[in-house]
Protein backbone atom coordinates (compact mmCIF):
# COMPACT_ATOMS: atom_id res chain seq x y z
CA UNK A 1 0.00 0.00 0.00
CA UNK A 2 1.34 3.52 -1.25
CA UNK A 3 2.45 5.62 1.78
CA UNK A 4 -1.05 8.57 2.44
CA UNK A 5 -0.65 11.24 0.39
CA UNK A 6 -2.20 14.07 -1.11
CA UNK A 7 -2.23 14.35 -4.72
CA UNK A 8 -1.45 18.23 -5.95
CA UNK A 9 -1.56 17.96 -9.46
CA UNK A 10 -5.52 17.88 -10.26
CA UNK A 11 -7.61 19.95 -8.65
CA UNK A 12 -7.22 21.72 -5.79
CA UNK A 13 -9.33 19.29 -3.32
CA UNK A 14 -7.42 16.24 -2.35
CA UNK A 15 -8.36 13.21 -3.26
CA UNK A 16 -7.98 9.41 -1.82
CA UNK A 17 -6.82 6.37 -3.17
CA UNK A 18 -9.36 3.49 -0.91
CA UNK A 19 -5.84 2.12 0.05
CA UNK A 20 -4.59 5.67 1.31
CA UNK A 21 -8.66 6.25 2.96
CA UNK A 22 -8.47 2.95 4.86
CA UNK A 23 -5.32 4.15 6.05
CA UNK A 24 -6.30 7.46 7.01
CA UNK A 25 -9.96 5.72 8.46
CA UNK A 26 -7.48 4.02 10.56
CA UNK A 27 -5.42 6.53 11.55
CA UNK A 28 -8.29 9.07 12.83
CA UNK A 29 -9.83 5.34 14.68
CA UNK A 30 -6.55 5.56 16.76
CA UNK A 31 -7.10 9.22 17.31
CA UNK A 32 -10.43 9.35 18.44
CA UNK A 33 -10.25 6.63 20.55
CA UNK A 34 -6.98 6.32 21.78
CA UNK A 35 -6.17 2.83 22.65
CA UNK A 36 -9.68 0.95 22.59
CA UNK A 37 -12.88 1.52 23.44
CA UNK A 38 -15.50 -0.82 25.42
CA UNK A 39 -18.24 -1.70 23.78
CA UNK A 40 -21.31 -3.93 25.20
CA UNK A 41 -24.20 -6.25 23.13
CA UNK A 42 -24.83 -9.65 22.77
CA UNK A 43 -22.78 -12.30 20.52
CA UNK A 44 -24.20 -13.79 17.73
CA UNK A 45 -22.97 -15.77 14.90
CA UNK A 46 -20.12 -17.25 17.32
CA UNK A 47 -17.48 -18.83 15.36
CA UNK A 48 -14.04 -20.26 15.40
CA UNK A 49 -11.62 -19.69 12.41
CA UNK A 50 -8.46 -21.75 13.28
CA UNK A 51 -6.89 -20.33 16.11
CA UNK A 52 -9.23 -17.21 15.96
CA UNK A 53 -12.46 -16.34 16.41
CA UNK A 54 -15.44 -14.04 14.98
CA UNK A 55 -18.68 -13.04 16.01
CA UNK A 56 -20.93 -10.36 15.68
CA UNK A 57 -21.74 -7.81 18.78
CA UNK A 58 -25.58 -7.06 18.36
CA UNK A 59 -27.97 -4.67 19.73
CA UNK A 60 -31.77 -4.46 19.62
CA UNK A 61 -32.37 -0.65 19.45
CA UNK A 62 -35.73 0.93 18.88
CA UNK A 63 -34.15 2.06 15.65
CA UNK A 64 -33.39 -1.76 15.01
CA UNK A 65 -30.86 -3.56 14.92
CA UNK A 66 -26.89 -2.51 15.68
CA UNK A 67 -24.18 -4.69 14.77
CA UNK A 68 -20.33 -4.84 15.04
CA UNK A 69 -17.99 -7.20 13.39
CA UNK A 70 -15.60 -8.69 16.24
CA UNK A 71 -12.03 -10.61 15.39
CA UNK A 72 -11.02 -12.28 18.69
CA UNK A 73 -7.53 -13.22 17.23
CA UNK A 74 -5.31 -16.34 18.60
CA UNK A 75 -3.06 -14.15 21.44
CA UNK A 76 -5.89 -12.18 22.94
CA UNK A 77 -7.78 -15.56 23.50
CA UNK A 78 -4.80 -17.52 24.61
CA UNK A 79 -4.11 -14.37 26.92
CA UNK A 80 -7.63 -14.29 27.95
CA UNK A 81 -8.42 -18.03 28.54
CA UNK A 82 -7.62 -18.46 32.35
CA UNK A 83 -9.44 -15.50 33.35
CA UNK A 84 -12.63 -16.64 31.34
CA UNK A 85 -12.55 -20.03 33.15
CA UNK A 86 -12.14 -18.49 36.30
CA UNK A 87 -15.11 -16.37 36.67
CA UNK A 88 -16.67 -19.51 34.49
CA UNK A 89 -17.99 -17.35 31.18
CA UNK A 90 -17.75 -19.08 27.88
CA UNK A 91 -17.91 -16.84 25.01
CA UNK A 92 -21.34 -18.28 22.53
CA UNK A 93 -24.47 -16.72 21.16
CA UNK A 94 -27.07 -15.14 23.24
CA UNK A 95 -24.34 -14.06 25.79
CA UNK A 96 -24.11 -10.51 26.75
CA UNK A 97 -20.74 -9.60 26.86
CA UNK A 98 -18.81 -5.95 27.67
CA UNK A 99 -15.34 -6.19 25.76
CA UNK A 100 -12.65 -3.76 24.97
CA UNK A 101 -10.98 -3.83 21.89
CA UNK A 102 -9.37 -1.66 19.01
CA UNK A 103 -11.35 0.08 16.28
CA UNK A 104 -10.09 -1.51 13.09
CA UNK A 105 -10.81 -0.57 8.84
CA UNK A 106 -10.08 -3.99 7.32
CA UNK A 107 -9.17 -2.43 4.02
CA UNK A 108 -9.46 -6.22 1.95
CA UNK A 109 -12.69 -6.48 3.14
CA UNK A 110 -13.86 -3.01 3.48
CA UNK A 111 -15.16 -3.30 6.91
CA UNK A 112 -15.28 -1.95 10.01
CA UNK A 113 -14.38 -4.20 12.86
CA UNK A 114 -13.44 -4.58 16.67
CA UNK A 115 -10.41 -6.45 17.49
CA UNK A 116 -10.96 -7.82 21.19
CA UNK A 117 -8.22 -7.88 23.62
CA UNK A 118 -10.38 -7.90 27.01
CA UNK A 119 -13.51 -8.61 28.40
CA UNK A 120 -15.64 -8.03 31.81
CA UNK A 121 -17.13 -11.03 33.15
CA UNK A 122 -18.70 -9.13 35.91
CA UNK A 123 -20.71 -7.66 33.37
CA UNK A 124 -21.85 -11.11 31.77
CA UNK A 125 -22.09 -12.81 35.19
CA UNK A 126 -24.32 -9.91 36.71
CA UNK A 127 -26.59 -9.78 33.50
CA UNK A 128 -27.27 -13.45 33.63
CA UNK A 129 -27.71 -12.78 37.80
CA UNK A 130 -30.56 -10.34 36.85
CA UNK A 131 -32.39 -12.58 34.03
CA UNK A 132 -32.32 -15.40 36.62
CA UNK A 133 -33.15 -13.26 39.63
CA UNK A 134 -36.19 -12.30 37.18
CA UNK A 135 -37.35 -15.78 36.26
CA UNK A 136 -37.14 -16.96 40.39
CA UNK A 137 -39.38 -14.02 40.83
CA UNK A 138 -41.88 -15.06 39.22
CA UNK A 139 -41.73 -19.04 40.08
CA UNK A 140 -42.56 -17.79 43.60
CA UNK A 141 -45.28 -15.37 42.24
CA UNK A 142 -47.06 -17.92 40.21
CA UNK A 143 -46.32 -21.16 42.83
CA UNK A 144 -44.09 -22.93 40.96
CA UNK A 145 -40.98 -22.46 43.15
CA UNK A 146 -41.51 -25.21 45.80
CA UNK A 147 -44.22 -27.06 43.93
CA UNK A 148 -41.93 -30.05 42.91
CA UNK A 149 -40.42 -30.14 46.43
CA UNK A 150 -43.85 -30.68 47.29
CA UNK A 151 -44.11 -33.98 45.28
CA UNK A 152 -43.90 -37.03 47.77
CA UNK A 153 -40.25 -38.96 46.91
CA UNK A 154 -40.77 -42.78 46.47
CA UNK A 155 -38.61 -44.13 49.47
CA UNK A 156 -37.00 -46.40 46.73
CA UNK A 157 -36.48 -44.39 43.79
CA UNK A 158 -35.78 -47.19 41.57
CA UNK A 159 -37.09 -46.40 38.34
CA UNK A 160 -35.56 -42.85 37.31
CA UNK A 161 -35.82 -41.00 33.99
CA UNK A 162 -32.36 -39.35 33.15
CA UNK A 163 -32.23 -36.30 30.75
CA UNK A 164 -28.68 -35.55 29.84
CA UNK A 165 -26.50 -35.67 26.39
CA UNK A 166 -25.98 -39.57 26.08
CA UNK A 167 -22.20 -39.00 24.77
CA UNK A 168 -21.57 -36.98 27.59
CA UNK A 169 -18.99 -37.58 30.57
CA UNK A 170 -22.20 -36.99 32.93
CA UNK A 171 -24.54 -40.00 31.62
CA UNK A 172 -21.37 -42.32 31.77
CA UNK A 173 -20.07 -41.31 35.32
CA UNK A 174 -23.91 -41.58 36.21
CA UNK A 175 -24.18 -44.76 35.08
CA UNK A 176 -21.12 -45.90 36.38
CA UNK A 177 -22.39 -44.84 40.08
CA UNK A 178 -25.39 -46.64 39.49
CA UNK A 179 -24.41 -49.66 38.16
CA UNK A 180 -21.57 -49.79 40.76
CA UNK A 181 -24.24 -49.70 43.42
CA UNK A 182 -25.36 -53.18 42.07
CA UNK A 183 -29.30 -51.98 43.13
CA UNK A 184 -31.86 -53.17 40.86
CA UNK A 185 -32.46 -49.72 39.23
CA UNK A 186 -34.24 -49.13 35.69
CA UNK A 187 -33.19 -46.51 33.63
CA UNK A 188 -34.29 -44.52 30.80
CA UNK A 189 -32.45 -41.86 29.08
CA UNK A 190 -33.50 -39.03 27.11
CA UNK A 191 -30.44 -37.69 25.06
CA UNK A 192 -30.87 -34.04 24.61
CA UNK A 193 -28.80 -31.03 23.99
CA UNK A 194 -27.47 -29.16 26.74
CA UNK A 195 -26.09 -26.50 25.72
CA UNK A 196 -26.53 -24.54 22.18
CA UNK A 197 -29.77 -23.04 20.71
CA UNK A 198 -32.10 -26.46 20.82
CA UNK A 199 -30.95 -26.92 24.63
CA UNK A 200 -33.68 -25.49 26.24
CA UNK A 201 -36.20 -26.70 23.87
CA UNK A 202 -35.03 -30.31 23.84
CA UNK A 203 -34.75 -30.18 27.44
CA UNK A 204 -37.86 -28.82 28.30
CA UNK A 205 -40.12 -31.24 25.89
CA UNK A 206 -37.92 -34.50 28.07
CA UNK A 207 -38.98 -32.82 31.44
CA UNK A 208 -42.42 -32.89 30.74
CA UNK A 209 -42.65 -36.77 29.16
CA UNK A 210 -41.14 -37.54 32.34
CA UNK A 211 -42.77 -35.83 33.94
CA UNK A 212 -46.09 -37.15 33.18
CA UNK A 213 -45.01 -40.76 33.73
CA UNK A 214 -46.84 -42.63 36.42
CA UNK A 215 -44.04 -45.75 36.21
CA UNK A 216 -41.21 -43.27 37.23
CA UNK A 217 -39.72 -42.77 40.76
CA UNK A 218 -37.57 -39.72 39.96
CA UNK A 219 -36.26 -37.64 36.77
CA UNK A 220 -32.64 -36.58 36.88
CA UNK A 221 -31.29 -34.10 34.79
CA UNK A 222 -27.63 -33.98 34.65
CA UNK A 223 -24.73 -32.62 32.68
CA UNK A 224 -21.46 -32.52 32.62
CA UNK A 225 -18.77 -29.30 34.00
CA UNK A 226 -19.12 -26.42 31.96
CA UNK A 227 -18.79 -22.49 31.97
CA UNK A 228 -21.16 -20.78 34.44
CA UNK A 229 -22.48 -19.05 31.24
CA UNK A 230 -23.61 -22.33 29.78
CA UNK A 231 -25.72 -22.54 32.39
CA UNK A 232 -27.60 -19.70 31.32
CA UNK A 233 -29.92 -22.56 29.75
CA UNK A 234 -30.64 -23.87 33.42
CA UNK A 235 -31.76 -20.25 34.05
CA UNK A 236 -34.55 -20.49 31.91
CA UNK A 237 -37.78 -20.21 32.74
CA UNK A 238 -39.40 -22.90 30.60
CA UNK A 239 -37.38 -25.68 31.92
CA UNK A 240 -38.18 -24.48 35.41
CA UNK A 241 -41.37 -24.76 34.47
CA UNK A 242 -41.37 -27.98 33.40
CA UNK A 243 -39.64 -28.77 36.41
CA UNK A 244 -42.19 -27.28 38.64
CA UNK A 245 -44.72 -28.93 37.21
CA UNK A 246 -43.51 -32.43 37.25
CA UNK A 247 -45.60 -34.62 38.70
CA UNK A 248 -42.48 -36.54 39.51
CA UNK A 249 -39.34 -35.53 41.76
CA UNK A 250 -36.50 -33.75 39.54
CA UNK A 251 -33.48 -34.56 40.89
CA UNK A 252 -30.33 -32.04 38.82
CA UNK A 253 -26.97 -32.75 38.88
CA UNK A 254 -25.70 -29.66 36.53
CA UNK A 255 -21.98 -30.01 37.58
CA UNK A 256 -20.75 -26.81 38.80
CA UNK A 257 -19.39 -26.05 41.99
CA UNK A 258 -20.19 -22.74 43.08
CA UNK A 259 -23.38 -21.30 42.11
CA UNK A 260 -27.37 -22.58 41.83
CA UNK A 261 -29.22 -22.34 38.54
CA UNK A 262 -32.51 -21.81 38.81
CA UNK A 263 -33.69 -25.54 37.48
CA UNK A 264 -31.72 -26.29 41.13
CA UNK A 265 -33.74 -23.94 42.53
CA UNK A 266 -36.58 -25.18 41.86
CA UNK A 267 -35.64 -29.30 41.95
CA UNK A 268 -36.56 -31.59 44.37
CA UNK A 269 -32.90 -32.42 45.03
CA UNK A 270 -29.85 -30.24 44.09
CA UNK A 271 -26.68 -32.13 43.59
CA UNK A 272 -23.43 -30.81 42.67
CA UNK A 273 -22.58 -33.33 40.05
CA UNK A 274 -23.65 -36.97 38.17
CA UNK A 275 -22.34 -39.06 40.12
CA UNK A 276 -23.78 -37.12 43.25
CA UNK A 277 -27.11 -37.61 41.66
CA UNK A 278 -26.45 -40.98 41.15
CA UNK A 279 -25.19 -41.00 44.66
CA UNK A 280 -27.87 -39.93 46.27
CA UNK A 281 -30.29 -42.12 44.43
CA UNK A 282 -28.49 -44.94 45.61
CA UNK A 283 -28.37 -43.76 49.06
CA UNK A 284 -31.91 -43.32 49.27
CA UNK A 285 -32.13 -46.98 48.04
CA UNK A 286 -29.76 -48.41 50.20
CA UNK A 287 -31.03 -46.99 52.93
CA UNK A 288 -34.83 -47.78 53.04
CA UNK A 289 -33.20 -51.14 52.22
CA UNK A 290 -31.37 -51.36 55.30
CA UNK A 291 -34.64 -49.72 57.26
CA UNK A 292 -36.36 -52.76 55.35
CA UNK A 293 -33.97 -55.14 56.89
CA UNK A 294 -33.82 -53.76 60.53
CA UNK A 295 -37.31 -53.74 60.46
CA UNK A 296 -37.18 -57.00 59.30
CA UNK A 297 -34.98 -57.84 62.21
CA UNK A 298 -37.34 -56.32 64.78
CA UNK A 299 -40.16 -58.48 63.50
CA UNK A 300 -37.83 -61.41 63.18
CA UNK A 301 -36.40 -60.92 67.01
CA UNK A 302 -39.86 -59.56 68.76
CA UNK A 303 -40.93 -63.15 66.99
CA UNK A 304 -38.27 -65.33 68.18
CA UNK A 305 -38.60 -64.10 71.99
CA UNK A 306 -42.44 -64.24 71.63
CA UNK A 307 -42.09 -68.13 70.73
CA UNK A 308 -39.46 -67.99 73.49
CA UNK A 309 -42.05 -66.56 75.89
CA UNK A 310 -44.34 -68.98 74.73
CA UNK A 311 -42.52 -71.85 75.31
CA UNK A 312 -41.69 -71.42 78.66
CA UNK A 313 -44.71 -70.26 79.94
CA UNK A 314 -45.52 -73.83 78.37
CA UNK A 315 -43.10 -76.05 79.85
CA UNK A 316 -44.57 -73.45 82.82
CA UNK A 317 -48.05 -74.87 83.00
CA UNK A 318 -47.11 -78.07 81.68
CA UNK A 319 -44.88 -78.63 84.91
CA UNK A 320 -47.35 -77.05 87.37
CA UNK A 321 -50.08 -79.11 85.18
CA UNK A 322 -47.55 -82.43 86.12
CA UNK A 323 -47.45 -81.66 90.07
CA UNK A 324 -51.14 -80.79 90.26
CA UNK A 325 -52.26 -83.88 88.01
CA UNK A 326 -49.44 -86.04 90.28
CA UNK A 327 -51.32 -84.59 93.56
CA UNK A 328 -54.89 -84.82 92.79
CA UNK A 329 -53.76 -88.73 91.44
CA UNK A 330 -52.42 -89.40 94.98
CA UNK A 331 -55.27 -87.74 96.69
CA UNK A 332 -57.79 -90.40 94.45
CA UNK A 333 -55.36 -93.09 94.99
CA UNK A 334 -56.03 -92.22 98.88
CA UNK A 335 -59.92 -91.65 98.89
CA UNK A 336 -60.00 -95.00 97.02
CA UNK A 337 -57.82 -96.70 99.06
CA UNK A 338 -60.55 -95.31 102.28
CA UNK A 339 -63.61 -96.36 100.26
CA UNK A 340 -62.19 -100.00 99.30
CA UNK A 341 -61.62 -100.42 103.14
CA UNK A 342 -64.69 -98.23 104.38
CA UNK A 343 -66.84 -100.49 101.63
CA UNK A 344 -65.31 -103.35 102.52
CA UNK A 345 -66.02 -102.73 106.62
CA UNK A 346 -69.90 -102.15 105.02
CA UNK A 347 -69.79 -105.34 103.05
CA UNK A 348 -68.53 -107.12 106.04
CA UNK A 349 -71.18 -105.85 108.11
CA UNK A 350 -74.07 -106.19 105.26
CA UNK A 351 -73.19 -109.83 104.84
CA UNK A 352 -73.31 -110.48 109.27
CA UNK A 353 -76.34 -108.97 108.80
CA UNK A 354 -77.72 -111.23 106.29
CA UNK A 355 -76.53 -114.17 107.46
CA UNK A 356 -78.48 -113.56 110.27
CA UNK A 357 -81.60 -112.63 108.29
CA UNK A 358 -80.59 -115.80 106.19
CA UNK A 359 -80.54 -117.82 109.37
CA UNK A 360 -84.10 -116.15 110.28
CA UNK A 361 -85.62 -116.53 106.58
CA UNK A 362 -84.21 -119.98 106.94
CA UNK A 363 -86.14 -120.77 110.03
CA UNK A 364 -89.00 -119.82 108.13
CA UNK A 365 -89.04 -120.87 104.99
CA UNK A 366 -88.94 -124.50 107.04
CA UNK A 367 -91.94 -123.69 108.38
CA UNK A 368 -93.71 -122.71 104.84
CA UNK A 369 -95.13 -126.05 104.13
CA UNK A 370 -97.22 -125.92 107.69
CA UNK A 371 -98.83 -122.63 105.91
CA UNK A 372 -99.60 -124.06 102.84
CA UNK A 373 -102.29 -126.39 105.33
CA UNK A 374 -104.76 -123.30 106.09
CA UNK A 375 -105.00 -122.99 102.52
CA UNK A 376 -105.93 -126.93 101.96
CA UNK A 377 -108.44 -126.52 104.32
CA UNK A 378 -109.96 -123.75 102.89
CA UNK A 379 -109.59 -125.69 99.30
CA UNK A 380 -111.31 -128.33 100.93
CA UNK A 381 -113.82 -126.19 102.62
CA UNK A 382 -114.74 -124.72 99.44
CA UNK A 383 -114.62 -127.92 97.11
CA UNK A 384 -117.00 -129.80 99.85
CA UNK A 385 -119.84 -126.81 99.30
CA UNK A 386 -119.01 -127.07 95.33
CA UNK A 387 -119.81 -130.53 95.78
CA UNK A 388 -123.25 -130.11 97.62
CA UNK A 389 -124.45 -127.85 95.11
CA UNK A 390 -123.58 -130.11 91.90
CA UNK A 391 -127.03 -131.40 90.39
CA UNK A 392 -126.04 -134.52 89.71
CA UNK A 393 -125.45 -135.31 93.31
CA UNK A 394 -128.77 -133.75 94.09
CA UNK A 395 -130.35 -136.36 91.26
CA UNK A 396 -128.70 -138.96 92.74
CA UNK A 397 -130.96 -138.94 95.36
CA UNK A 398 -133.55 -138.71 93.54
CA UNK A 399 -134.25 -135.19 92.76
CA UNK A 400 -135.42 -134.35 89.07
CA UNK A 401 -135.25 -131.15 86.61
CA UNK A 402 -139.03 -130.67 84.86
CA UNK A 403 -138.42 -128.17 81.77
CA UNK A 404 -141.47 -127.51 79.53
CA UNK A 405 -140.93 -128.51 75.49
CA UNK A 406 -139.62 -124.47 75.19
CA UNK A 407 -136.67 -125.45 77.71
CA UNK A 408 -137.83 -123.41 80.69
CA UNK A 409 -137.14 -124.68 84.22
CA UNK A 410 -140.59 -125.34 85.79
CA UNK A 411 -140.64 -123.51 89.42
CA UNK A 412 -144.33 -123.42 89.86
CA UNK A 413 -147.15 -125.31 89.23
CA UNK A 414 -149.38 -121.95 88.43
CA UNK A 415 -147.15 -121.74 85.30
CA UNK A 416 -148.65 -124.53 83.81
CA UNK A 417 -151.88 -125.10 82.35
CA UNK A 418 -153.19 -128.32 81.84
CA UNK A 419 -152.12 -130.43 78.12
CA UNK A 420 -148.78 -128.53 78.46
CA UNK A 421 -146.11 -131.08 77.80
CA UNK A 422 -142.98 -131.64 80.27
CA UNK A 423 -139.55 -133.02 79.67
CA UNK A 424 -138.11 -134.39 83.02
CA UNK A 425 -134.52 -134.89 83.54
CA UNK A 426 -133.33 -137.50 86.16
CA UNK A 427 -129.87 -138.95 87.56
CA UNK A 428 -130.03 -141.01 84.71
CA UNK A 429 -132.49 -140.43 81.31
CA UNK A 430 -135.45 -138.10 80.97
CA UNK A 431 -139.30 -138.27 80.15
CA UNK A 432 -141.48 -136.47 78.61
CA UNK A 433 -145.16 -136.21 80.04
CA UNK A 434 -148.30 -134.05 79.89
CA UNK A 435 -149.87 -131.79 82.55
CA UNK A 436 -153.86 -133.11 83.61
CA UNK A 437 -154.40 -130.90 86.30
CA UNK A 438 -152.16 -128.35 88.39
CA UNK A 439 -152.51 -128.65 92.05
CA UNK A 440 -151.82 -125.56 94.59
CA UNK B 1 -116.70 -111.43 84.96
CA UNK B 2 -114.79 -114.33 83.87
CA UNK B 3 -116.98 -116.76 81.66
CA UNK B 4 -116.93 -120.18 81.66
CA UNK B 5 -115.28 -120.90 78.40
CA UNK B 6 -112.26 -118.28 79.73
CA UNK B 7 -109.11 -120.29 80.30
CA UNK B 8 -108.54 -121.49 83.50
CA UNK B 9 -106.04 -118.98 85.48
CA UNK B 10 -103.18 -120.35 86.20
CA UNK B 11 -101.68 -118.28 89.30
CA UNK B 12 -103.01 -119.79 92.66
CA UNK B 13 -104.43 -116.49 93.60
CA UNK B 14 -106.24 -115.60 90.95
CA UNK B 15 -108.10 -118.73 90.84
CA UNK B 16 -109.17 -118.73 94.26
CA UNK B 17 -110.28 -115.28 93.73
CA UNK B 18 -112.60 -116.74 90.79
CA UNK B 19 -113.25 -119.62 93.00
CA UNK B 20 -114.53 -117.59 95.87
CA UNK B 21 -116.41 -115.60 93.21
CA UNK B 22 -118.07 -118.77 91.76
CA UNK B 23 -119.33 -120.23 95.20
CA UNK B 24 -120.86 -116.74 96.68
CA UNK B 25 -123.05 -117.03 92.89
CA UNK B 26 -123.84 -120.85 93.77
CA UNK B 27 -124.61 -120.40 96.89
CA UNK B 28 -127.33 -117.42 96.19
CA UNK B 29 -131.25 -119.30 96.57
CA UNK B 30 -131.99 -118.07 93.21
CA UNK B 31 -129.04 -119.65 91.23
CA UNK B 32 -130.09 -121.12 87.59
CA UNK B 33 -130.13 -125.08 87.83
CA UNK B 34 -128.75 -124.58 84.04
CA UNK B 35 -125.85 -122.11 85.37
CA UNK B 36 -124.80 -124.19 88.18
CA UNK B 37 -123.88 -127.23 86.41
CA UNK B 38 -121.63 -125.10 83.97
CA UNK B 39 -120.41 -123.25 87.37
CA UNK B 40 -119.54 -126.43 89.34
CA UNK B 41 -117.34 -127.78 86.48
CA UNK B 42 -115.95 -124.24 86.56
CA UNK B 43 -114.93 -124.30 90.36
CA UNK B 44 -113.32 -127.66 89.67
CA UNK B 45 -111.31 -127.00 87.35
CA UNK B 46 -109.96 -124.13 89.37
CA UNK B 47 -109.77 -126.49 92.16
CA UNK B 48 -107.93 -128.83 90.37
CA UNK B 49 -105.34 -125.57 89.03
CA UNK B 50 -105.59 -124.64 92.78
CA UNK B 51 -104.40 -128.28 94.53
CA UNK B 52 -101.84 -127.99 91.92
CA UNK B 53 -99.89 -124.61 92.66
CA UNK B 54 -100.01 -125.86 96.35
CA UNK B 55 -98.67 -129.10 95.65
CA UNK B 56 -96.16 -127.54 93.29
CA UNK B 57 -95.27 -125.18 96.32
CA UNK B 58 -94.87 -127.46 98.74
CA UNK B 59 -92.47 -130.18 96.21
CA UNK B 60 -89.75 -126.55 95.64
CA UNK B 61 -90.09 -126.01 99.31
CA UNK B 62 -88.99 -128.81 100.47
CA UNK B 63 -86.80 -129.19 98.01
CA UNK B 64 -85.53 -125.91 98.76
CA UNK B 65 -85.25 -126.49 102.31
CA UNK B 66 -83.88 -129.75 101.47
CA UNK B 67 -80.56 -128.30 100.14
CA UNK B 68 -80.53 -125.27 102.66
CA UNK B 69 -78.71 -128.32 104.67
CA UNK B 70 -78.35 -126.89 108.07
CA UNK B 71 -77.79 -123.73 107.33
Amino acid sequence: MSQAAFDLDGDAEPTYSVGELADAINGVLRRGFGDGVWVRGEIQGWRVGGPHAYFTLVEQTAEGKATLNVQFFAPARARLRPLLERSGVRLADGLQVRIFGQLDFYAPGGRLGLKMVDIDPRFTLGDLAMQRDAVIRRLVATGLFDANRRVPWSPAPLRVGVVTSIDSAAWADFRHEIERSGLGFHLQVTDVRVQGDQAVAQITRALMAFGRRTDLDAVVLIRGGGARSELATFDDEAIAVAIAQSAVPVLTGLGHEIDRSVADEVAHVALKTPTACAAALVERVAGYWASAEQQWSAITAHADRAVRDAEVRLNTAAASIGHVTIAAVDRSTDRLRQRVERLRRGVDRSLERADVRLVQAASGVRRAPARLEPEVRHLDGIAARVRLLDPVNTMARGWSITRTATGDTVRDADQLVPGTELITTFARGSARSTVEETLP
Amino acid sequence: MTTPDSPVPSGYAEALAELEAILVRLERADVDVDVLATEVQRAAALIAVCRDRIGNARLQIDQVVADLGDA
